[in-house]
């Protein structure tokens, strides 16, 4: 009887090391997706004085090579760590970026606007592969700047190592 | 006061238009006449000030950028080359039938479709089409620009 109650709790102790290691890389994989969101400013002026705006990195300049502004200013930076569990709201200046992980392996952006009035108003739905991101591809929302004729404005997203 | 054609030949002599001949008769008559002259100053004057200050239209982003999207439209509009061979034709009728087959298995398995791919591989996925999406494999980017 005793040695058949050993037996049980050897049972036990078994399965109970099988469910933790099944569900280690599930916790790990939820929560090792870093990004870094940035609001930039593409224009062909200086940076307006009496704010404190730094220039856009050499990494993010080379991936917007291919537009045609001379300056990017990094107006807001911020650094996330995305939970698969939950959604994040990003606010970014003028805008706030709401991110989520979905099922089937990809990163749901919705990027809303913000006025005066705290108003917040959605512009755009996306979803990007969270593999890509990953592996270091930027993902880039961008348009004209409506305010400023010939100025431009770019929500910058990218994996973190 | 001068004539049409007179003056006519002064824009045209301006301009560098005017026939060998007519330019050395024009030039041989311009010392003496001084409102030829004043008007020979005023539309090179005119010429100079209109190039100077000729609007520049610029696009909002490089030529790389729209050259991108035009070859993306191209290859996607480009018809696919007819089979090679006879004794294969009956995979004209093989491969579209594999083909419907394939998209009613993927539509009977996702009843709602919400997204739509703009850009090419599965990597980007857009629920709206207000926006023109560039991607660049070897970049390493995204970018969704707003309408």
């Amino acid at each position: 009887m005793k040695r058949l109650w050993i037996n049980r709790l050897g049972f036990l102790r078994v399965g109970c090391v099988l469910v933790l290691g099944a569900l280690t890389p599930l916790a790990s994989s939820a929560s090792d997706l870093r990004l870094r969101l940035e609001l930039a400013w593409g224009t062909d002026g200086t940076a307006p004085e009496g704010k404190n705006l730094r220039e856009l990195d050499a990494k993010g300049r080379e991936k917007l090579r291919h537009f045609r502004w001379k300056n990017y200013w990094v107006v807001k930076s911020t650094q996330i760590e995305l939970d698969s569990k939950g959604a994040q709201k990003v606010p970014l200046d003028r805008c706030q970026v709401d991110l989520k992980t979905t099922s089937d392996g990809h990163l749901e952006v919705r990027l809303h606007s913000v006025n005066d009035a705290k108003e917040v108003k959605l512009v755009k739905t996306l979803q990007h592969s969270l593999e890509a991101l990953k592996r270091g591809e930027f993902l880039i929302i961008a348009g004209d700047d409506k305010e400023k004729w010939n100025d431009a404005w770019f929500v910058i997203i990218r994996g973190e190592p | 006061m001068k004539n049409t054609e007179q003056l006519l030949d002064l824009q045209a002599y301006v301009d560098g238009e005017l026939s060998e001949e007519r330019r050395r008769q024009v030039e041989a008559a311009l010392p003496a006449d001084l409102d030829a002259q004043e008007l020979v100053a005023g539309l090179r004057q005119l010429g100079t000030l209109i190039r100077a200050h000729e609007p520049e239209a610029k696009v909002p982003a490089s030529r790389e950028f729209y050259w991108n999207q035009i070859r993306r439209q191209i290859e996607a509009e480009q018809p696919k080359a007819p089979a090679a061979s006879v004794a294969l034709g009956w995979l004209r009728w093989l491969i579209p039938a594999l083909g419907v087959a394939a998209v009613a298995v993927v539509v009977s398995t996702r009843p709602v479709p919400r997204e739509i791919t703009l850009a090419g591989g599965g990597d980007v996925t857009d629920v709206d089409v207000s926006s023109t999406v560039f991607r660049s494999e070897s970049d390493g980017v995204t970018v969704h620009w707003i309408q």
